[in-house]
This record gives structure tokens, C-alpha cells and sequence, in this order.
């Protein structure tokens, strides 16, 4: 009974995961821009200058990044990647990998998220020992 | 203090205070250990994202995520450096260089003496390298299909000369290699490089005293909230009597994080020279602070011209802007004092041909006096624009023209930055006065839609020329046969077969040679102006704060030695030539 209840939870969160990704990968497309383009047009517009080989620049990197594939092969590597949690390089921010800035910026999500739960939990328990109603209701007079 | 820790610690200060980060940069990052004191540090603000140096790691120049504006541009040291303002060229690294007559040799020496900041001595050999590399890249990095496309082969002869054959006659090599304004060929350490991806090597270690440099600064910190450089006493240029050591011991460099916080950094003092300052705001700056100056002194239009003439650019390619007495219509409905009354506050100033009014550029307007007094770019007369369209078929109805099936003549201009908003709005009213249903957008895929011609009017500059017209004859090109694999600008989408040929030809001419190149001019300008591509419209102007209180001799209109511009490739000639007050 409790296995099949963790496999049925399990199952849940694997499906949750999935439609988040999917999510992820699918919204940004519906823009209809080439973030390459995109982030090769910034930095000319940036310059007032247009590189001679711009679409020669633009043919490269979507080629680099599996942009130049059909979507729904570009669909599946990004799944696959996921799963093995390599994002590659963050296109915004080229060179850097998407787990270096992660990797950057879990530990203090973490700490921050840890933290505050630990605060709301001991202001929460604090807050049921002090009200004598609630905290017999809770079970944990005295 | 490590980049990494550097990182962690925005991120606490963005989830603790984010809009006070963001107001406050200057206070922020200002606090440096055993700093020099303020009388020897310049500190700026420019760019970033946000707020940030998202790129604060990235000191390879060449790779397509960085940008030689953010601090390389002080980093890596030219062959030569070029002055518009001063229409100077001061040769660098290089000493001297040599074309073959038919421009399909370049033959370069190089400056003796040049040793790299790790100790290693420059070489030929470093610039034969960048070279062949760039070569060899092509598409993967900045300026590689530029070189690909001209460069057969560079080699270094001997420890101080480089001869470069070229595929085509290149006789605008050198000056492309030339730091000006946005464009040069930055010279890496082969040392360094040889070996490294360059689409992924970043140059950045401080503790091994990356990124490596022949120049004057070197990094010593790099992080979301700042980029610090300090002097390097040893700089070779001193010793061969370039250049004077630079009086200023650091300079901090700090992302642009509100025009309002940066005016208030400038008044306090705190800052040194700033971007993002609209006209409106000068008076404020000067009453706050009587120590900040600019270009133009504390005087309208409070900068200097920039390289980038503004234009409305018409698709070319969609009716009825395809039709030239449809764009000369449009350009005499345009008044563009007007446009500078309302937009600038009075801070601008017209633009008559795509390319800036620079000095070495003036003889090139002189040679079109006549065919501009025929086609004035600049003539406000509704009356000839009503002619025009009546020509065309056009009828006003109810105060808007209509083609014969009583179609509304639509524009739907597109714009971006600081020029789209500020001359869109007026420009969008004074159009719909005159009969053309307009409308203004400024859209976020801006650049991908103009890029591709997906617009039908758009706001947009010419980065073209700035010391002869071949730059900007190229940029309206709709095919080359002088260039093998050319990849062409053409924003306009007009195409004309002779004003092709024309320019080709002078391609392979040499810009020396003033007379054929002037009557190229001419030819290529008795095409272009009937036709009238794009509609000129206003200068671009940078307007850059710059505060004397610790520091005189900024250049200014009276001492015009180069422009004033922190992210060009030329800001190292402001940082030697900056004194103490």
C-alpha cells in the first residue's frame, strides 16, 4: 500500500518535472526569435557595426548548439540533456555553462530557502507554544 | 577578493536590496583595499546588463560573447590607432607598413622592444598568428570572415616584419586592422592562445596575471559589480617615447545602473565620466556640479558627433517605398529643425549624407555640392512632397493619402535605444500632419526584424565611413564581385547594378588616390541621391559627462585629439593624455 503510494507520488513529480521542462523548452520558441541572431544583432547594434559574416556567425553557432536541427529532434537532446543535467552554455551569457552559473547561485538559493523555513518553522512553534488554545489543539501543551 | 565570491555576494545584495543595488552602484563598489587615493583613480560608468558586467570574466576579445567596450579595448594594444577628430594616425605595435603595388601584398614592420605584461617579448610572430587565426576560424569569431575573406597567408619573416598576402587587392587592410571608433584587429599573445578554443577561452586568471597585455592597465579585479585596472608602471611605450606614463594609477569601470544615479554620482563626485545622460539632464548636472564639462563644453548639444548618422530607413522592397518619389516625398515632409526642437531640446544636428561631417570626410561633401543643391536631403517643402505623391496616383482623403483604390499610405516605423523613442514619437506626428497614416512601435526583436528586412520603416544609423566614402557606399551594396563570399548590409534593401560596379571600384582603388576616389564619389552619389535609399534625417551625438575635478585635458571640441568615448578601440589615448588638476 505505502509502496504503490510512493510510486503513484513518484510518478506525479516525474510528470511534473517533465511539463516543466517541456515548458522551459517550448515557451522561449514561441517568441520565433534565433537567440543567436539575437544575441549576435546586440552586440553589432552595440558596435554600429555589422560584421561582414554575420549570417556565416549566425549558420556556425546554430549549428554549435543543435539549433539548425528540426524541433522535435532539438526536443528530444534537450530531454535527454536534462536528465543528465548538462544545459550546456548559456547562449546570453556564451562562454559560460548554464551549470556554472547554477552552481553559482544554489548554494545561497539553498542557504537563503534553508534559512527562512528554519526561521518560520521556530516563529511558528514558538507562536503555538505561547497560544495555550492552539497548542493544546496541536497536541503539544506544556 | 576571488571573481567567484565577488558573485556570491551580488547575488546576497540582489535578493537583500535589489533596488537599492541598483541605486547605488558607486557607493558599492568604490570600496577598494589599499586603493590609490581619489586625485589618481578615474572611475567611469558604462554599459553592463542591468546593472551588472554579466561579461566580467570575459577577456577574450574574439569570442562572440564578449565585447571590446566592456575593457578590452585598453587591454589589447593595436598595430596603430586612428583619430578621427585629430585625423591622426599613430602607429603602434607597428612602426611602418608597406602595400605592393597591386595592394596584394602587405609588407608590416613591427616595433622592436615590446615585451607582453607576463614578460615574453612581442613579436611578428604574435601578429602573424592573431592573423592565420582568424583566418583559419572565420564564422566562429569576431572578424574572422573579415580576415578570411582577404587573408591568403601571414607570415613574420623575421622577429619585426609580417608580410601578409592577400586573395584580393586589400588596400584598406591596415586601416581595417587600424583601432577607430568599433573596429580593429585586437593582436593576442600567441603564447596565451596558441593552443586555447577561441570560441570558449575566456583570458581571465588574475592571479596568473590574465588577461595578458603589451598596454599600459592591467586587471585587477573583474567582477558583476566592477572592472578595476591599474597603471603598469613598465609599459614599453614610455620607454620608446610614445606616450607619457599615464598619470592616473586606476581607473574603475562600473556598469551603467539609471541615467538618475549616475547624475547624482557626477554631481557628488564621485564619478569621473559617465554615459546615459539625455540633454534635459545636463543643466541639472551643471548646476549640481560646475566641474562637469563635455565635448561641447557645458554648451549645446553637450557632445560630439558620432559616426552613426540617423536616418528613416523605407523597405526598399515594399510598395510603395520601392518607388524613389515616394521616399524624396517623405524626406520633404520632414522638418528636421523641428524634429531637433522637440526631440533634442535643440542638442542636435542635421545629417545630409549617411557618413559624419569628420574632417577627412569634408572634401568628399565639397565634391557633392552640386548634386546636393540639386537633391537637397535636408529640404523641408510639403508642397513638392504633395506633388510627388499626386504624381504617383495618390489622393488625400480625409486628411491621409490613398493609393487609386483607396489604400491608406501606411509606414509602421520600428525603433530601438535612445534614437527610436526620442525622434520616433515626433517624427511618427509630423508624418500623420502630412497625410501618411504612421506608427510607431519599439519592439524587442528590433535588431532580428530590421536584420532581416522584416519592417517596413525603422529608425536606424550607418556605421560606415570616417575618413573615406568606401565604408558607407558598401553599406548600401546589393551585390559585389570585387570581394569573393562579400557579405552585404544593404538594411535599405535597394539594389542598383552600377552603383554596385561603381563601388567595387572602389574597392580595389587606393584611398590615397583622392582625385579617382573623389570622382567615384560623385558617380556613385549621381545614382545614389535620386534614388534616396534612406531619408536623412539627424547626427547621433555622444553626450559623455566628464568632470574636472580631479582630471583636466578630457578631449573637448578645443582640443579635439580623439573622441571621448570609454568603450571605443581609442580610449587608451584619453587615458594617457588625462592630468591631474
Amino acid at each position: 500500500m505505502q509502496l504503490a503510494y510512493i510510486a503513484r507520488r513518484f510518478a506525479v513529480f516525474l510528470l511534473i518535472v517533465w511539463l516543466a521542462a517541456t515548458l522551459n523548452f517550448f515557451l522561449p520558441k514561441l517568441s520565433g526569435q534565433d537567440p543567436v541572431r539575437a544575441k549576435l544583432l546586440q552586440s553589432a547594434q552595440l558596435g554600429g557595426y555589422v560584421h561582414a559574416g554575420l549570417e556565416d556567425m549566425v549558420k556556425e553557432y546554430d549549428q554549435r548548439f543543435g539549433l539548425d536541427k528540426p524541433l522535435w529532434r532539438q526536443y528530444l537532446t534537450y530531454l535527454r540533456d536534462t536528465s543528465h543535467l548538462d544545459f550546456n552554455y548559456s547562449i546570453a551569457n556564451y562562454p559560460r555553462t548554464v551549470r556554472e552559473m547554477v552552481s553559482e547561485a544554489v548554494p545561497w538559493t539553498v542557504g537563503l530557502l534553508g534559512i527562512t523555513t528554519l526561521l518560520s518553522f521556530r516563529s511558528a512553534h514558538c507562536w503555538v507554544r505561547c497560544s495555550p488554545g492552539l497548542a493544546r489543539r496541536a497536541g503539544c501543551a506544556g | 577578493m576571488s571573481s567567484h565570491d565577488m558573485g556570491r555576494r551580488a547575488v546576497v545584495q540582489g535578493a537583500a536590496a535589489s533596488t537599492v543595488a541598483a541605486l547605488t552602484p558607486i557607493g558599492l563598489a568604490t570600496a577598494q583595499p589599499a586603493a590609490p587615493p581619489r586625485n589618481k583613480t578615474m572611475t567611469l560608468v558604462w554599459g553592463g546588463r542591468e546593472g551588472r558586467w554579466v561579461d566580467f570574466e570575459l577577456w577574450n576579445p574574439y569570442s562572440i560573447g564578449a565585447n571590446h567596450q566592456n575593457g578590452p579595448n585598453i587591454i589589447y594594444e593595436p598595430l596603430a590607432y586612428y583619430s578621427a577628430f585629430a585625423d591622426k594616425t599613430y602607429m603602434w605595435l607597428a612602426e611602418s607598413y608597406q602595400y605592393s603595388p597591386d595592394f596584394k601584398q602587405l609588407t608590416i614592420k613591427t616595433r622592436p622592444g615590446i615585451a607582453w605584461s607576463d614578460g615574453k617579448p612581442f613579436s611578428a610572430e604574435d601578429v602573424a598568428y592573431t592573423l592565420n587565426s582568424l583566418r583559419e576560424l572565420g564564422p566562429k569569431v569576431k572578424w574572422g570572415v573579415d580576415v578570411q575573406q582577404v587573408v591568403k597567408e601571414a607570415k613574420a619573416t623575421d622577429a619585426n616584419t609580417v608580410v601578409i598576402d592577400f586573395v584580393v587587392p586589400a588596400p584598406r587592410f591596415f586601416f581595417f586592422m587600424t583601432y577607430k571608433y568599433d573596429i580593429g584587429v585586437y593582436i593576442v599573445p600567441k603564447h596565451v592562445f596558441s593552443g586555447q578554443d577561441w570560441t570558449t577561452f575566456k583570458h581571465f586568471d588574475i592571479a596568473k596575471g590574465w588577461p595578458v597585455s603589451t598596454g599600459p592597465w592591467k586587471v585587477t579585479d573583474a567582477s558583476l559589480q566592477q572592472k578595476v585596472f591599474e597603471r603598469r608602471p613598465e609599459w614599453w611605450a614610455v620607454k620608446a617615447g610614445l606616450a607619457p606614463l599615464p598619470a592616473l594609477e586606476r581607473t574603475i569601470w562600473l556598469p551603467f545602473a539609471g541615467e538618475q544615479a549616475a547624475a547624482q554620482a557626477l554631481i557628488t563626485n564621485q564619478l569621473d565620466a559617465s554615459t546615459g545622460i539625455q540633454p534635459a539632464t545636463f543643466q541639472t548636472l551643471f548646476r549640481g556640479n560646475p566641474k562637469i564639462t563635455t565635448h561641447s563644453g557645458q554648451k549645446p548639444p553637450f557632445g560630439y558627433v558620432d559616426w552613426w548618422p540617423i536616418s528613416l530607413y523605407v523597405n526598399n522592397e515594399v510598395k510603395p517605398f520601392d518607388d524613389k518619389d515616394v521616399r524624396w516625398a517623405l524626406s520633404h515632409y520632414i522638418d528636421r529643425q523641428q524634429l531637433i526642437e522637440v526631440a533634442y531640446l535643440g542638442a542636435s544636428q542635421v545629417s545630409s549624407l549617411p557618413m559624419p561631417p569628420y574632417p577627412p570626410l569634408m572634401p568628399y561633401f565639397d565634391a557633392v555640392k552640386d548634386l546636393l543643391a540639386k537633391y537637397d536631403t535636408l529640404a523641408f517643402d510639403p508642397k513638392k512632397g504633395d506633388a510627388l505623391l499626386s504624381g504617383k496616383g495618390f489622393k488625400k482623403e480625409g486628411g491621409f493619402w490613398a493609393d487609386s483604390q483607396g489604400k491608406k499610405l501606411t509606414l509602421d516605423i520600428i525603433g530601438f535605444g535612445a534614437s527610436g523613442p526620442a525622434i520616433g514619437p515626433v517624427l511618427s506626428e509630423m508624418l500623420k500632419r502630412r497625410g501618411i497614416e504612421t506608427s510607431l512601435s519599439i519592439p524587442p526583436d528590433f535588431d532580428n526584424r530590421f536584420q532581416k528586412g522584416q519592417y517596413v520603416g525603422s529608425i536606424y544609423g550607418h556605421g560606415g565611413s570616417i575618413t573615406e566614402p568606401y565604408s558607407t557606399l558598401r553599406l548600401y551594396q546589393g551585390a559585389s564581385m570585387a570581394v569573393p563570399g562579400a557579405h552585404l548590409v544593404n538594411f535599405a534593401r535597394w539594389k542598383n547594378a552600377a552603383f554596385d560596379k561603381i563601388t567595387d571600384e572602389m574597392y580595389v582603388t587606393d584611398p590615397n588616390d583622392k582625385p579617382k576616389m573623389m570622382e567615384l564619389f560623385h558617380r556613385a552619389m549621381e545614382i545614389w541621391l535620386p534614388e534616396l535609399p534612406d531619408i536623412q534625417l539627424v547626427q547621433n551625438f555622444h553626450r559623455i559627462p566628464m568632470n574636472t575635478t580631479y582630471w583636466k585635458n578630457w578631449p573637448t571640441a578645443e582640443n579635439p585629439y580623439v573622441n571621448g568615448a570609454s568603450w571605443h578601440l581609442t580610449y587608451p589615448i584619453v587615458l594617457w593624455n588625462l592630468q591631474p588638476v
